[in-house]
């Protein structure tokens, strides 16, 4: 049974989606962290008040939550095939 | 450690506070005053269709509230016309690279106007503020798409143009 099943070893290990979820929330709080009358802002937070951004920051981090957490279910379901196939 | 750090953020805030000494109740009333401006240009370019009855103008109130400013009550507009209707609501004045937006929806959709330089034709890329001149505040129409903001001017064609895209028109 083992041999008709091929694992590719690619998903990412727990501590590789820990260091990448920590670099994300960061990179989004930096992203997001202006005040209204910041002098340099990107584009698209043209015309957002305080309140639509904090929303926006929300939903992205709960966005990374759910890639994060669909990742970790990839990750641990590899590891329960390759320990019931190997 | 972390209380200490908090305690430096309030007293940095508070520094910030008096050291701004923005006159908030003046700028509160500046865009009411733009709010006024905009409505009464509306009204003006509708009154022809509000006459011959074939659309329908009323203004309900709500509050927005606003840091530093506080609560405060603004109009809002509603027009409705041929199984149509469209609101118009002020969003704020404390926004960043603006001193006020409006935001108007109808079902397919929703326009935004912005307080901007009365000679801006737009944006591009990320902005930042060289030494630019006080602005002299106007209201533009906004369109967007993932590289640049461009402005269309505040007019009767416009206006329509905008109210046509979000309507079943």
């Amino acid at each position: 049974m083992a041999n008709k099943v091929s694992f590719s070893n690619q998903q990412s290990s727990l501590d590789e989606i820990e260091a990448y979820y920590s670099d994300s929330e960061r990179a989004l709080n930096h992203f997001f962290d202006m005040s209204v009358a910041a002098s340099q802002f990107p584009l698209r937070f043209l015309g957002y008040s305080k309140i639509q951004l904090n929303a926006e920051l929300k939903s992205r981090k709960e966005h990374l939550d759910r890639m994060c957490v669909l990742e970790i279910l990839a990750t641990l379901e590899a590891k329960f095939q390759i320990t019931t196939y190997c | 450690m972390s209380k200490q750090a908090f305690d430096k953020m309030l007293s940095q805030h508070e520094k910030v506070e008096k050291e701004s000494q923005i006159d908030w109740e003046k700028k509160k009333k500046e865009w009411l005053k733009f709010i006024d401006d905009f409505y009464q240009s509306v009204e003006n370019w509708l009154k022809p269709y509000e006459k011959q009855e074939k659309l329908k103008l009323s203004y309900s109130t709500s509050v927005l509230s606003e840091e530093h400013i506080g609560s405060y009550q603004i109009k809002n507009m509603t027009i409705v016309f041929a199984d149509q209707q469209v609101r118009i609501e002020p969003v704020g004045t404390l926004l960043i690279g603006t001193k006020g937006r409006i935001d108007m929806e109808g079902s397919r959709g929703r326009v935004q106007f912005l307080l901007a330089d009365k000679e801006s034709k737009g944006m591009k890329i990320d902005v930042s503020a060289e030494k630019r001149k006080v602005p002299d505040w106007t209201w533009k129409i906004v369109i967007r798409d993932s590289r640049h903001i461009a402005y269309d001017e505040f007019n009767e064609d416009n206006f329509f143009s905008a109210l046509m895209e979000i309507t079943n028109g």
